[in-house]
């Protein structure tokens, strides 16, 4: 079975191929569904596969650039991307990154990278996955009462409505974001953006897994706009990403590609599945991500704490980070044939009472 | 509202001046240096392998470059097969609202 593994040319270290391709089918589906460059399971998933941390994270956002450019093209078709959100979420994005970045670099020097990433994705993910369950039973308890009430359900609104608060500070210059529908001080999602970037940068990611609930509960964009709009801002901080990592040695070019194969397949089939999932659905699963990935990164943590228990931990994270991207690429896949199939249907019936007519 | 106007300028006023102080402690990582081990390839890996380790800027150019053209050929690939299911493409129900 010698034809099933690659040395990597830069990196030096053999690697399972077909691993890189399922990995990347796996993080362009979930990738392009939930907006975000996937750096949260790829990052893990090449340490896993045998690549050093330096060379996951750079890897890893090189393959984002291509798998998120894929994406954005797709949602631009369904309209779900606000350009101009996007291009003034960059300037915060760049400086951001490039900051994060030169912190790593800092941080490895001192030889501590690999603690300091895991703690920080772990702090960070039970805060998200935190704020979006607190979100989404808020919601359910509101809608609970409009429903006692004798009302419908509020659709996306009702849950965390942090927006609002930051809607009313009036800090010129004002401007409108008419595909968003939202009219802001241009300097909230510059600071939410270098925010983000700043933290995107430091953890290797691409930035999407902490921007996209940004844009949702601290700017007040609609989930779906919000997820195309995350993509198209992945893809400009993962190219930039991408040229500061390789200038710095730390890109393995070939596994990017491998990845790219797979991911094309993946990002149509997210992008596509988003048409039949509601906002709240899609911030559901997201949270359940987050969530999961989180016990994952706990797990690495702890084998790294407890070397006695390293035989269970480590296998355990393995089996966990695998097991969260097959269930949510299967139910996102499921979802994709389902609507798929019930659009198709509806078509054909719809030509049929034509042509009767 | 005051309040928060003067937290949120105070906290632009860190953000703006965090940079300049991550990017000189930066300085001391890139010292590390990777280096590929050319002599246990030849051909297409011999060149990719030299480039790494001769040219950075260029091989960090061919990165940024090959990497989108790729992304758009495999992506024109894919929309063409998955259009050719009957699906809608261009449109989502309620387009643009949440």
């Amino acid at each position: 079975m010698d034809w099933l593994h690659m040395t990597m040319p830069i990196a030096g270290v053999e690697v399972f191929w077909p691993g890189l391709v399922i990995l990347g089918l796996g993080v362009g589906i979930i990738g392009s569904f939930f907006g975000m460059g996937g750096g949260w399971m790829v990052t893990p998933g090449l340490n896993i596969l045998g690549f050093p941390m330096a060379f996951a994270i750079g890897t890893d956002i090189t393959s984002m650039a291509g798998n998120s450019l894929i994406s954005t093209m797709r949602h631009a078709r369904f309209g779900n991307v606000d350009y101009r959100l996007g291009a003034v979420m960059v300037i915060g994005t760049v400086s951001g990154f490039e900051a994060g970045a030169q912190m790593i670099m800092w941080l490895e020097s001192l030889g501590h990278v690999d603690l300091f990433v895991r703690v920080g994705y772990l702090v960070l993910l039970a805060l998200i996955a935190w704020v979006i369950f607190t979100d989404v039973q808020a919601k359910r308890r509101r809608d609970a009462e409009l429903r006692a009430a004798g009302r419908a359900a509020s659709g996306d609104e009702g849950g965390i409505q942090w927006h609002r608060k930051f809607h009313r500070l009036r800090i010129p210059p004002m401007i409108h974001f008419k595909t968003s529908g939202i009219y802001c001080s241009v300097w909230l999602p510059i600071g939410v953006s270098f925010l983000t970037g700043w933290l995107a940068g430091i953890l290797g990611i691409g930035g999407g897994l902490i921007r996209l609930p940004a844009l949702i509960y601290l700017i007040g964009v609609p989930t779906h706009v919000a997820v195309g709009t995350d993509l198209f801002e992945v893809v400009i901080s993962a190219l930039y990403g991408c040229g500061s990592y390789t200038y710095k040695g730390r890109t393995e070019l070939l596994a990017a590609v491998i990845m790219l194969c797979g991911a094309a397949l993946g990002a149509q089939i997210g992008a596509v599945a988003t048409k039949y999932v509601k906002g709240y659905g899609i911030r559901l699963f997201f949270g359940v991500a987050v969530a999961g990935c989180g016990l994952s990164i706990a797990f690495k943590l702890a084998a790294s704490a407890f070397p006695a228990a390293r035989w269970f931990f480590d296998p355990a994270a393995a089996v966990l980070i695998l097991g969260l991207v097959v269930a949510l690429a299967g139910f996102i896949v499921f979802k994709f044939l389902r609507g798929a199939r019930e659009e198709i249907a509806m078509k054909r019936a719809q030509q049929r009472s034509y042509v009767e007519k | 509202m005051f309040g928060i106007q003067a937290l949120l300028v105070r906290a632009a006023a860190l953000l703006l001046v965090l940079p300049a102080g991550l990017a000189a402690a930066g300085a001391a990582g890139q010292r590390l240096v990777f280096v590929a081990d050319s002599r246990r390839y030849a051909g297409w890996q011999a060149w990719f392998t030299n480039l790494y380790n001769e040219s950075l800027a260029q091989f960090t150019l061919l990165t940024i470059v090959l990497v989108p053209l790729l992304a758009l050929a495999l992506s024109s690939v894919m929309g063409f097969f998955l259009s050719r299911t009957g699906i809608d493409l261009k449109s989502r129900p309620g387009g643009g609202a949440h």
